[in-house]
């Protein structure tokens, strides 16, 4: 600091080197600064806008990521967006429909705001005798597929859209024409929606029992009390609900690990050191053979055999081979194998598990309980199902019984008498070879399948010399004294030269003749075999299919009498498989709540048309603002997938090289508005 | 501008409603997850959220126009910067808000970059604006105007080489002399005062005066040059004062008074460049935050516009 001289005059003398004009002299870096702020501006908004008409413009301006489902053409923007006079506009239907078919939802609906006006096509029938059908294209007013489904909002499944879309019609139902079928004022799952049809009560359904007209009869809570046979596959203990109810045949958990039948029949019939490779054997053919992806234990697979084991067919097939060992392996690896291939093969298989299974006679009344249930005619137990299926297996079987019985009545000689062993011989043959198929044959047909199973391994003599252990002239004189053994000897020569109408019918003369023959005095011919099995099956019938007898073991112990149709003895009962038919339900999502839980009325139900839906205040409980999901999507599918056409297939290159523009869809009839 | 405790109302409204605004968009992100979904700008809320930070980003680059029209009477100068600093700093999370916490795609990718960069130059220029001022009133007590350093310099040295030719005579000709901004006349005048003076020195004067003059050529000289020496003895005070105390014993004691002057100058040009370098602290980043606001501005208003009418209108293909 100069000496003697104060602060201000420092301050003077200091401002004496200052420019007073420097104001308007910017300094550099001022200078810069404004250069800088205009500059950046200016290149930032130019090259955006160069930008814009380069191949990444899209990039630039799209207002967010496209969904998982459509990123790989996030950046063509003419594959959703319409384009007219080089201006992207809005997304139409018919872009949306290039790809996906989006079934109609209702055909009388009214879109509440700004809807398209769609062309569909439609099938009609003109005449239901030729079943000939008529396509004409109709025109249907639906909501923009945009509107519900909303892009550009990144990561997001696209079929989760607010009540919103939903509630905008079903708050305010408007059809086209007539009254709306389903209920109104639906503002959220808690508050508006009605109950399920299933159990509310409206015009017409029977105001002082529940809504189940299923024509049967089953009594739930007799059901849940009773406890199983001790010798039965689940032991001593009462019934569960999915001891009936499963919504998967492939639930290992839910199969017994034994029963009487594999325990006392199967086992013992193999070898002890049989049986456990038996099961080693079946897992790895299973394995190999490409319906099982891992190697089953052994303790699994028994559990599936004891399965296979309760079809009365196999355990049937298994009775008659149960001396022959090797056979009766071999029908018992058949039966476990097709078990596995039906319960875990690709072909088979119960999918989502979201349903449960249909209730059949055959799987889950008469395994282990009603085995025995109806009404045996002459000792035949008639197979359950319809009844004319059950007369003519009646009849078959009861003509097999009269044919064998009149191969061994009416003999009266000692000569007649000797051959009766080699006759019941004969005869027990010849029922073995009546196998019972699913629908019992004719009696024509019955003829013919003796024929051609006689055919496929021998001609008739060579049946009875297959049969008796006897030579061909043993044969030939054992079967037909009176007729020229010679006769027999054609039938090599037909069978030779093929003549099989010639040979059909040699052969069933003769087995005509070999009844009549062993028939003794009085052979019955062919007219009273068919008059005494049908005078057989009238008595026999007559208290099975009775109107009015409903004792147990009749058909209308169960089931509730056709009365439009006599014939038919019953009504189809064809029990609901759903019912909640506009929603979907999952069984397996709920799996870990107790049936009793939701399913609260099945105990103490002993009317079958008490409907056993939980109701929905019971769904409630769970599915409500503060607990489960409860948006309407949830349960709910908006477009009906079961008219979901399958012809709209795209190729693929055009989709992937050209872009959705230029693929012509095979459905094309979707105008705009 | 100092945070002080007038600050306090303004902070506390900021937090307020960034508090607010966060809350809000929780629950309205739960809400969306119920769907399956994210929130986005284009859902009601996120526009809501983009509309009101855009808007306070808008107010923040008005300060620039409040500053640079002083005679506008819209508030004070102050109260904007005040609302430049919260406003800003709020319109960072509405923004975050409405983009989804997402950064998105390239544009948006780009404008949240900027906003970034954009707001920690402002907060970093607002901590040194609270550091740097202290510092510089105890570091630089000969302060002069930061742009004028360079002409502040060129009349010290002036001042400098006219001390030292009034009492050491005239400079051998190998000196450079300093840059004089002056018409004929004064130079005619200065020269004509000059040589009255060097008359009356005499030979013994000029001959006592060879130190102060040896100093001046060695050392002040090169010292009071824009391009500032950091290796100079002058540019350390310590050392300044040794030196010009050594020179001061070799003066007789009728030159001291010019010695002091010298000091004196000098001590002005070792103040000028602490000054000049607490002024680049303080005034660097706004190299980056105005310039950057703008383009940011620029972007966001192009981001607006393709956003809001979905691309109708730009498109010529």
């Amino acid at each position: 600091m100069p000496e003697g001289e104060s602060l201000i005059d420092q301050q003077k003398y200091r401002a004496l080197r200052i420019d007073h004009t420097y104001h308007s002299k910017p300094h550099a870096w001022r200078r810069w600064m404004r250069a800088l702020s205009f500059i950046l501006p200016v290149a930032a908004l130019a090259a955006l806008g160069a930008l814009l008409y380069s191949a990444n413009g899209p990039d630039l301006y799209e207002p967010g990521p496209v969904s998982n489902r459509h990123i790989w053409f996030n950046n063509r923007c003419q594959d959703c967006h319409e384009k007219e006079n080089g201006k992207f506009g809005v997304v139409t239907n018919a872009k949306c429909r290039v790809c996906h078919d989006g079934p109609l939802h209702n055909k009388r609906q009214i879109v509440a705001h700004g809807g398209e006006t769609v062309m569909r096509r439609e099938q009609e029938l003109i005449s239901g005798a030729s079943s000939e059908m008529n396509e004409t294209l109709k025109p249907y007013n639906e909501p923009r597929c945009a509107s519900c489904h909303t892009e550009h909002k990144g990561s997001q499944q696209l079929v989760l859209m607010p009540d919103a879309s939903c509630t905008q019609c079903h708050m305010d139902l408007k059809v086209t024409d007539g009254t709306p079928n389903f209920k109104s004022g639906i503002a959220s799952f808690t508050s508006g929606h009605p109950d399920w049809r299933a159990l509310r009560k409206e015009a017409g359904d029977p105001p002082d029992k529940g809504n189940d007209r299923t024509p049967i009869k089953f009594n739930h809570a007799k059901h849940m009390e009773v406890a199983y046979d001790p010798e039965s596959k689940y032991g001593p203990r009462k019934m569960q609900c999915n001891d009936c109810h499963r919504a998967s045949e492939s639930n290992l958990e839910l199969m017994a690990s034994g029963s009487w039948r594999l325990d006392e029949f199967a086992e013992k019939t193999l070898k002890p050191s049989e049986r456990i490779a038996f099961y080693e054997d079946v897992g790895k053919n299973a394995q190999a053979s490409g319906i099982l992806r891992y190697k089953m234990s052994r303790e699994d697979i028994r559990k599936i055999t004891v399965e296979a084991l309760s079809r009365r067919e196999v355990y049937a097939e298994l009775k008659k081979n149960e001396n022959d060992r090797a056979a009766f392996r071999a029908i018992l690896e058949r039966a476990v194998m097709s078990e596995i291939r039906e319960r875990f093969g690709n072909a088979g298989g119960t999918g989502q598990k979201r349903y449960m299974l249909p209730i059949t006679y055959e799987k889950h009344c008469a395994t282990e309980c009603h085995t025995h249930e109806l009404t045996p005619v002459n000792g035949i137990t008639p197979p359950h199902g319809k009844a004319e299926n059950a007369r003519q297996f009646l009849r078959a079987a009861l003509y097999a019984d009269t044919v064998a019985k009149a191969l061994g009545g009416g003999a009266k000689s000692e000569a007649d008498k000797a051959k009766t062993p080699l006759v019941k011989k004969i005869r027990d043959a010849l029922q073995a070879e009546i196998k019972m198929p699913e629908k019992a044959p004719t009696k024509g047909e019955l003829n013919k399948l003796l024929v051609d199973d006689m055919r496929q391994k021998d001609d008739l003599h060579q049946f009875i010399i297959k049969t008796l252990g006897v030579n061909e002239d043993q044969a030939a004189q054992l079967v037909a004294p009176k007729v020229d053994p010679d006769e027999f000897k054609k039938f090599d020569r037909l069978k030779k030269a093929k003549k099989e109408e010639e040979l059909n019918t040699s052969i069933g003369d003769e087995l005509e003749k070999l009844i009549t023959n062993f028939a003794g005095d009085k052979p019955p011919d062919a007219k009273d075999l068919d008059a005494m099995t049908d005078e057989k099956l009238a008595a026999g019938t007559a208290k099975l299919f009775a109107p009015t007898n409903s004792e147990k073991g009749a058909c209308l112990y169960c089931h509730v009498q056709n009365e439009k149709i006599p014939a038919d003895v019953v009504i189809e009962p064809n029990i609901p498989v759903r019912w909640l038919t506009h929603s979907i339900f999952n069984h397996e999502t709920h799996r870990v709540i107790a049936c009793e839980s939701c399913h609260n009325t099945a105990r103490t139900s002993k009317e079958t048309s008490d409907v056993l839906l939980p109701n929905i205040q019971s769904c409630q409980l769970c599915h409500n603002q503060k607990g489960a999901r409860m948006d309407c999507v949830e349960c709910h599918v908006y477009h009906d997938k079961t008219h979901q056409k399958q012809d709209s297939a795209v190729p693929i290159e055009g989709l992937l090289k050209r872009g959705a523009d230029a693929v012509a869809p095979l459905t094309p009839d979707a105008t705009r508005k | 501008m100092l945070i002080d405790k007038s600050h306090a109302k303004w902070f506390a409204v900021t937090l307020l409603l960034a508090a607010g605004g966060a809350a809000y968009y929780f629950y309205y992100a739960h809400q969306m997850s119920q769907l399956g979904a994210r929130p986005t700008g284009a859902t009601l809320q996120g526009l809501s959220y983009g509309i009101a930070g855009f808007a306070l980003m808008l107010f923040c680059g008005l300060l620039g126009a409040r500053r640079a029209v002083r005679t506008w009477r819209l508030g004070r100068a102050q109260t904007w910067l005040k609302a430049h600093i919260w406003l800003g700093l709020l319109a960072f999370p509405l923004i975050l808000f409405h983009s989804g916490m997402l950064f998105g795609n390239q544009l948006t990718l780009w404008l949240m970059i900027l906003f970034i960069i954009v707001l920690v130059s402002g907060i970093v220029g607002v901590v040194l604006q609270n550091i740097i001022p202290g510092s510089m009133i105890e570091m630089v007590k000969l302060e002069t105007s930061f742009e004028q350093i360079p002409y502040a310099i060129n009349k010290l040295r002036v001042e400098a080489e006219d001390v030292t030719v009034g009492c050491c005579g005239l400079l051998p000709n190998s000196v450079p002399r300093a840059e004089r901004n002056e018409t004929e006349d004064e130079k005619e005048k200065r020269l004509k005062k000059l040589n009255v003076k060097l008359k009356t020195l005499t030979p013994d004067q000029l001959k006592q005066a060879v130190p102060l003059m040896n100093l001046y050529i060695e050392e002040v000289h090169a010292f009071l040059d824009p391009h500032y020496l950091h290796a100079s003895h002058l540019a350390s005070p310590q050392k300044a004062r040794a030196l010009f105390d050594r020179v001061k014993t070799l003066l007789p004691a009728e030159l001291h008074g010019d010695l002091a002057k010298l000091q004196n100058l000098c001590e002005e040009r070792r103040q000028m460049a602490v000054q000049a370098r607490l002024h680049v602290w303080l005034h660097t980043w706004e190299y980056v935050h105005i310039p950057l606001s703008y383009l940011l501005l620029a972007m966001s208003f192009f981001h607006v516009i393709v956003a809001t009418f979905n691309y109708s209108g730009f498109l010529n293909k």
